[in-house]
């Protein structure tokens, strides 16, 4: 049953050809300036160039697109309809979180793409920096699509869910950064910014002090939080009246 | 035979408005039934209510006889509905936006797609996307979808909202048929005229109170008919007709029209009221029968003009009634 669910998902995803296709054209616009721009070296390959100009363009895509599915279909009074086919509501809040998830994986791969072709033809390439690059990627998509979404389920509004999920992403970087200054540094370690960043980058804790904390806990930091939004926003859906 | 529809005290508070109050009524399985008032007097909380969307205050619901929303999903799953307005993506074409709701019943629904838009009259258009529709074709889409999941009942809330007279037509038909085919349908609506022509049953609400219910004749009938008499001196006129043996009642309605209350009306009694006047030489302009129409059994019922009933809204004694225009969210 979910499988159906899913795709009925993607035909609206993609439907929405804007943000969509728009999401993409922008990620892979800023990839070519940083290809054109950039000078690989050894401490920043081709690759990894492309990855983090990939994945931080992207991200506000998947900012926009992520939020639309969370909230478009109550704010376009579609909802109640789906309600209607008798389909549990949490089973509905749950395809919109893995509708998006598939979604980005268009967008991942074309990045990855460039990544491999512009690499291979500096001769930096390493099977090793391709699957950090398109693990990094695909968490930083991930992550951000699955937190915009359920903002969008929790706001109800297609504006102000896109731009709550935009301000968490930034707002969330400055905070962390207040935290770790005037607050706790250890505290700063596990908010959502901060856990995101080790896994997304897949660094173990080291001395220099990027990261203080051990890899695995910080996958447990973003599961949690990443729970904790999505369940929000499950249970809102829940108890909507429509 | 069990109702397919059945309220027991159901009552919906938001704060301290009460939009459905104390509502108690079954609704006959095989036929029409009309939920009749005006603008915001609670129809569409009620259907919400009996839909699952939304949770009553306090009393029970079933539909199909299973409780909601205890047994929501199962009790929905021969259910097809509009409320308030059929919304879709307007992105996308008609049949792919009821490709999407067969998406969530199964491959059943999947094989309805095309027989409803032919039932809708809209195959021709199901290539169009819907943002190009008007308000009257997506209200047929609307009930295309509706008929996706083979529905014992359909719900309709307002549903010849934007149709024009051939649409009303076509869907006064649409609804015979489905009601011959032995499914239930349970339509609201403000426009006594329309609910005349379609409805087996009603049930005439007021501010969120049940005031009436029952077949539309045995409504008909309980109300006061009466004869009007248009006449060149009305201060002459109202003794005689007061003094008729079969009058109730003799209101005056306008300056030269009074209106001759009775509990049952004949062609002898017209004729009576006639010569009374002839004979005392009152002039008669117009004699006729008034009575077994809904507006007016509404009209007594809620004690008030049709166009001003609470003061929320009107009901319109007939015609479409037009929408306020809606705004779709960007996509």
């Amino acid at each position: 049953m979910m499988v159906p669910l899913l795709g009925a998902e993607l035909r609206r995803i993609v439907g929405r050809r804007g943000s969509f296709f728009g999401s993409i054209g922008f990620a892979l616009l800023i990839v070519v300036i940083a290809v054109l721009a950039a000078n690989p070296n050894e401490d920043d390959t081709a690759i990894e160039i492309v990855s983090v100009a990939g994945r931080y363009a992207g991200l506000l895509g998947v900012v926009v697109m992520g939020a639309l599915a969370g909230s478009y279909d109550t704010a376009n009074g579609t909802m109640r309809y789906l309600v209607l086919t008798g389909v549990p509501r949490w089973k509905l809040a749950v395809v919109r979180l893995l509708g998006i998830m598939v979604a980005v994986l268009p967008m991942t791969v074309l990045i990855l793409v460039i990544g491999i072709v512009w690499g291979s033809s500096q001769g930096d390439l390493e099977g090793k920096a391709i699957a950090e690059s398109a693990w990094a990627i695909v968490a930083t998509l991930w992550t951000w699509g699955l937190v915009a979404a359920s903002v969008g389920m929790l706001m109800r509004s297609n504006g102000p869910a896109i731009a709550v999920s935009i301000v968490l992403f930034f707002g969330g970087t400055l905070i962390t950064g207040l935290v770790f200054e005037f607050i706790s540094e250890e505290l700063s370690n596990y908010l959502l910014p901060s856990v995101f960043e080790q896994v997304a980058s897949l660094e173990s804790k080291n001395g220099d002090g990027d990261f203080a904390i051990a890899l695995g806990a910080a996958f447990v930091g973003l599961l949690v939080w990443l729970g904790a939004l999505t369940g929000l926003a499950i249970g809102r859906t829940n108890r909507d009246e429509y | 035979m069990e109702p397919v529809i059945s309220l027991n005290n159901v009552t919906k508070r938001f704060g301290q408005n009460v939009a459905v109050d104390s509502v108690t009524i079954d609704v006959p399985r095989g036929q029409c039934f009309a939920w009749l008032g005006p603008n915001g007097c609670g129809k569409t909380t009620l259907i919400r209510m009996v839909l699952g969307l939304a949770r009553a205050s306090s009393g029970s619901i079933q539909v199909r006889g299973l409780s909601v929303p205890g047994e929501t999903q199962q009790a929905l799953s021969r259910v097809g509905a509009i409320v308030e307005e059929p919304r879709f993506y307007p992105y996308l074409s008609g049949q792919k936006n009821l490709e999407i709701w067969a998406a969530h019943q199964g491959s059943d629904a999947r094989a309805q797609i095309a027989p409803s838009l032919d039932r809708v009259g809209l195959t021709s258009r199901k290539d169009d996307k819907v943002g190009g529709y008007s308000l009257g074709m997506r209200q047929r889409l609307g009930v295309a979808r509706a008929l996706l999941n083979d529905p014992e009942l359909l719900v309709l809330d307002e549903p010849t909202n934007g149709l024009d007279p051939a649409g009303l037509q076509e869907f006064r038909h649409m609804i015979k048929e489905l009601v011959r085919e032995g499914r239930s349908v349970f339509i609201s609506s403000h426009i006594l005229s329309e609910v005349e022509l379609m409805a087996d049953h009603l049930a005439i609400i007021e501010k969120g109170k049940v005031l009436t219910h029952g077949s539309l004749d045995d409504l008909k009938r309980g109300g006061t008919h009466a004869i009007a008499v248009r006449t060149t001196d009305v201060a002459a006129a109202e003794p005689l007709l007061r003094a008729l043996p079969f009058a109730e009642e003799v209101v005056r309605e306008g300056a030269d029209t009074l209106n001759v209350k009775v509990r049952e009306i004949e062609d002898e009694m017209l004729l009576q009221t006639g010569r009374e006047l002839f004979s005392a030489g009152v002039g008669v302009l117009e004699l006729r029968k008034q009575g077994e129409t809904l507006e007016r059994r509404f009209l007594e019922l809620t004690g008030s003009a049709a166009g001003e009933l609470g003061g929320m809204g009107a009901v319109t004694p007939g015609g479409p009634s037009t929408p306020a225009p809606t705004t779709e969210p960007g996509a």
